[in-house]
């Protein structure tokens, strides 16, 4: 408080205010942040099995670090993970933005379709999975059914190591596209409407509109949403759980995937810690550069 | 942001404009939905619609019907799936603790978020950019680097199976996001609202409860709709922190999968059915959600 008032009672008694509103927040960022992450550093040093009691805690050093960086399997995580993200997020962009001015141009069904499109936002992902599971089953699914209607053999989906990666990114757009074009449509929405006019009477067409006047005022927006959704999608967890558990062959196993199965499969408290420890230094160099793009964009607009 | 959906005079938005001037638009190419957004939107809208419609479909359909070589289309429907699955041994248990789990985080996670979010828009001299930024980067760490400690700690504890447990390590990762949004919307609040409360003899805490959370109340109802949906579909820290006593309803689905041939008849009534509260909570609180969900990437 920056006010300077005579002391009054009401001032003294006030005096902590900021701190007994911030108080509830502190006391959980604390268990979040400062206690989980040194907590974090500390056990990705030392060798700890839960599952063997005997063994005790004891120093190894960089040895968990040298062993997860050497061992094929991480580098095929963080590849999936790359690969997962870097298909996901851009499609989803596109296809949301496309989608957002598409229900822009529509007159008399608008309403029923963002309606529509909403539903999606509104239903449990873990039910949506299992859908596309029995979907894309290679025998009973529907997908391959219809496709040997037409002569087709299909491939097999999700225990395919060639087309599971491709699934599990088809699956997560269904999820995502509904995300990006509502929040898109919703930038588009708030845009003034002077500028359009004066595009117009300038006699520019639909793609130069786009190009020069709709898409940089939404910069701002469109930037956030792609920190927002490529932070997700390096976390990825549940499509992979429920949809692959990270099979066939490790072909989707991400590097949260890999994480949870190191830390609560094997119970190898060491090895997770040290691979979180990566997992964040990955999220915090690419979430940097966003944020920093981001905050340039917001500076040119105002 | 949370504008109404009808706008009428066409100030804002380039939606609103066309129905307010429909008569002056000659040949402009935004009046016609092209050949490309047409084909755009149908295809979307049936990659969007069609899981939905054939889980419904086949959750009717008994297993035996579903797992044939032919599409099978005439397979006769019932509800027999459902009642198999409430009468599966802790379906129900798992859908109350779902329920209690998913009010007590919302509860705790708008109590945290509304003081917090006053505090950062009313006191701190900083300004909300690089505090908005801190929150987002606190969103971006992973919940394994929070479920490893939290789950040795429980361990010693013996805080495992409970309630207790689920709840913080849920609000703990839902937290920063939400007093992300929330501060979007606290910042909407004109500071002028409170001064003036301040200036007619209110305490912080007065202004805080009888002024300003009466204002955010649209932000706060889009708020807490958001976590509810969170904590509703978590699965993580559930996995790692719930026993027998409260697994939640996504768990109990994941066991119907677990063994032996899948129940596909089975597994997708269940998913059916943990898809109602989310979607009946959605469709009340529309507006609610859509705000929830453009908060903080939006500038309303």
């Amino acid at each position: 408080v920056k006010s300077r008032k005579p002391a009054s009672k009401l001032y003294r008694s006030e005096r902590y205010a900021p701190y007994v509103f911030l108080a509830p927040t502190a006391l959980l960022f604390l268990m979040i942040f400062l206690f989980p992450i040194l907590f974090v550093v500390c056990s990705s040093f030392v060798n700890w099995n839960l599952l063997k009691p005997t063994a005790g805690i004891s120093f190894v050093g960089f040895r968990n670090f040298e062993n997860l960086l050497t061992s094929p399997k991480t580098w095929m995580a963080i590849q999936n993970t790359f690969v997962f993200s870097l298909v996901s997020v851009p499609l989803s962009m596109i296809f949301g933005m496309l989608l957002a001015l598409a229900v822009d141009k529509l007159n008399r069904i608008r309403n029923s379709v963002e309606a529509a499109l909403l539903i999606p936002m509104m239903v449990a992902p873990i039910s949506i999975y299992l859908s596309f599971r029995f979907m894309f089953d290679p025998t009973y699914g529907i997908v391959n059914k219809l496709l040997s209607l037409i002569g087709l053999t299909g491939p097999g989906w999700f225990s395919s190591t060639d087309t599971a990666m491709m699934t599990v990114i088809i699956v997560e757009l269904w999820r995502v596209i509904p995300f990006v074009y509502i929040v898109m449509y919703a930038a588009l929405k708030t845009l003034p409407n002077d500028v359009f006019e004066a595009v117009r009477v300038d006699g520019a067409n639909g793609v130069q509109t786009f190009w020069w006047i709709t898409m940089p005022m939404l910069k701002p927006t469109l930037l956030v949403t792609a920190i927002i959704r490529l932070m997700d999608a390096i976390r990825a967890f549940d499509n992979i759980y429920v949809l692959t558990r990270g099979g066939p062959a490790n072909a989707t196993k991400t590097i949260q995937y890999l994480c949870y199965e190191l830390a609560f499969g094997g119970f190898s408290i060491g090895k997770g810690s040290a691979l979180a420890i990566i997992i964040v230094l990955i999220i915090l160099i690419t979430g940097m550069g966003l944020i920093r793009m981001m905050n340039r964009a917001n500076t040119e607009l105002v | 942001m949370n504008e109404p959906k009808k706008k009428i005079n066409g100030m804002n938005g380039i939606a609103a404009r066309r129905c307010a001037c429909p008569a002056n638009e000659t040949g402009q190419p935004k009046s016609k939905l092209g050949l490309f957004s047409g084909l755009l939107l149908v295809l979307t809208l049936a990659f969007c619609m069609i899981p939905l419609i054939l889980m419904l479909m086949d959750s009717l359909k008994s297993s035996g019907d579903l797992m044939t070589l032919n599409l099978n289309l005439g397979a006769p429907l019932s509800l027999k799936n459902y009642a198999s699955v409430f009468a599966a041994t802790g379906f129900l248990s798992s859908l109350t603790n779902s329920v209690i789990v998913a009010i007590l985080v919302t509860a705790l996670t708008v109590i945290c978020g509304a003081t917090a979010a006053y505090s950062f828009t009313r006191f701190t001299s900083v300004g909300t950019r690089p505090l908005s930024n801190a929150i987002l980067i606190c969103r971006m760490i992973p919940s394994v680097v929070m479920g490893i400690p939290m789950y040795i700690v429980g361990q010693r504890l013996g805080l495992q199976d409970t309630y207790f447990m689920l709840v913080i390590a849920i609000t703990t990762f839902a937290l920063p996001f939400q007093i992300w949004m929330l501060i979007g919307f606290y910042a909407q609040i004109p500071k002028s609202l409170d001064e003036s409360a301040r200036i007619d003899g209110c305490s912080y805490y007065q202004a805080f409860w009888h002024i300003v959370t009466p204002s955010a109340a649209p932000g706060l109802s889009a708020t807490a709709i958001m976590t509810f949906f969170f904590s509703w579909n978590e699965l993580f820290f559930a996995l790692i922190f719930c026993g027998n006593r409260t697994k939640t309803a996504p768990l109990t689905i994941m066991e119907f999968m677990g063994y032996r041939t899948f129940d596909w008849g089975a597994i997708l009534a269940a998913g059916v059915i943990l898809m109602v509260p989310t979607l009946l909570v959605g469709l009340v609180f529309k507006r609610y959600m859509v705000s929830g969900l453009t908060a903080g990437a939006v500038k309303g």
